[in-house]
């Protein structure tokens, strides 16, 4: 259990990192007001493709796909766990919901 | 984006969260009508933003309940896959539904857990299985845990039992959070602490600690129709994430009681607004 700890780390970084960027877009958005971020939803697709344009959307767009990441990540981090720990079954459990996180984020993509 | 808005959804989230967490119930359920009924935001929207507050709200207090040993993750882990494998049906449902669908179900849903709250919500601990019975199998075995719960000033050892109960349970509480946006506690920690002996305490952080996984697999699904209004999610999850910090500091000083009726209360209006919006006849 002395390995739990990074996965606090993973997820105290994760939601604030995806803090600072919603911060940073709402502020923006603020002082230079974009209706079309409001009215139209947004993609996946299309927020990958805008995550380098640091406008008010991509800001936004960078700090909520951190914060979806930011669980899949947390998987990941006890899969390692559990995999050094050497305990098969919940190795395949994580395996499992990593699995139904990737078939989510390929229902998302398409 | 207007600004009013931005600030309307600000302090929408931070009274959700911050009630949420005096409540137990973690903001969902009132993020989706306020955003509904409040901002104009459509419902299936309203439930993105409400999944994503989930996230917010889950993964925020996740890191201090996995630090000190209250949120039992191998509990979590045997229960995940089943509540990610009902969210991902719940996501994928929803997005056959027509948003006066979704809402009527949600006011319905509202309702249902307005009664739980009424009667008594999660109930008392009912963890006292002696850690000296042999635990059932080897997963069993492997979610015993201990913590040190202050409140009580001891530490307490449990055996959770019944895991394949919890299974099931967890996939309805996924379900509903995939289809309504809501994290799932209210339905997950009674079943945790009545069915199979986990303190109250615990039962909450694992349920808190597997809720932020739930509400990403839904999310991704949401987000990939294009059902995320970034801005308005940005706002509402800024306010639900602070809200919830304060109340998390506010709830043991607040009788939760008489709070849960008056709340209760408020619930069956608000479902009736939803209802009413549903079916044409509220004028927002």
């Amino acid at each position: 259990m002395s390995r739990i700890p990074l996965v606090s780390w993973v997820l105290r970084i994760g939601v604030l990192t995806s803090a600072a960027f919603l911060i940073a877009g709402l502020i923006d958005a603020i002082l230079s007001p974009d209706p079309a971020a409001w009215i139209s939803p947004a993609s996946l697709v299309a927020d990958l493709r805008g995550l380098l344009r640091l406008n008010t959307v991509s800001l936004v767009h960078t700090g909520l796909v951190i914060l979806l990441l930011t669980p899949i990540l947390r998987v990941i981090a006890l899969l390692f766990q559990f995999g050094r720990e050497r305990d098969r079954a919940f190795v395949l459990m994580s395996l499992g919901v990593l699995f139904l996180l990737t078939l989510s984020t390929w229902l998302s993509l398409r | 984006m207007d600004i009013g808005l931005i600030l309307l959804l600000l302090v929408s989230g931070v009274a959700a969260g911050l009630f949420g967490a005096i409540l137990g119930l973690g903001g969902g359920i009132l993020v989706v009508p306020i955003l509904v009924l409040a901002a104009g935001v459509p419902m299936h929207s309203a439930v993105a933003s409400s999944l994503l507050c989930v996230i917010a709200t889950s993964s925020g207090a996740a890191w201090k309940n996995i630090a000190n040993g209250v949120a039992n993750v191998r509990l979590g882990v045997s229960l995940e896959f089943w509540t990610v494998l009902g969210a991902v049906i719940g996501g994928l449902v929803a997005g056959f539904l027509t948003g006066s669908t979704l809402m009527t179900l949600f006011s319905i849903a509202m309702v249902g857990i307005a009664i739980v709250m009424a009667r008594g919500g999660k109930g008392e601990d009912h963890f006292l299985v002696p850690p000296s019975v042999a635990p059932a199998n080897q997963l069993e075995a492997k979610v015993q845990s201990t913590f040190f719960d202050p409140g009580l000033g001891q530490t307490l050892h449990y055996q959770p039992r019944r895991l394949p109960l919890a299974m099931g349970i967890s996939s309805f509480a996924g379900l509903l959070s995939g289809l309504f946006g809501i994290g799932g506690g209210l339905i997950k920690v009674p079943a945790l602490v009545q069915l199979c002996g986990v303190p109250i305490k615990a039962a909450a952080a694992t349920s808190n600690f597997m809720i932020g996984v739930t509400g990403a697999a839904s999310a991704l699904i949401y987000y990939g129709r294009g059902e995320v209004a970034p801005l308005a999610a940005a706002a509402t999850v800024l306010g639900v994430f602070a809200g919830s910090r304060a109340g998390a500091s506010l709830a043991g000083r607040i009788g939760s009681h008489h709070t849960r009726r008056v709340f209760a209360i408020v619930l069956v209006l608000i479902a009736v607004q939803m209802f009413m919006k549903a079916r044409g006849w509220w004028l927002s």
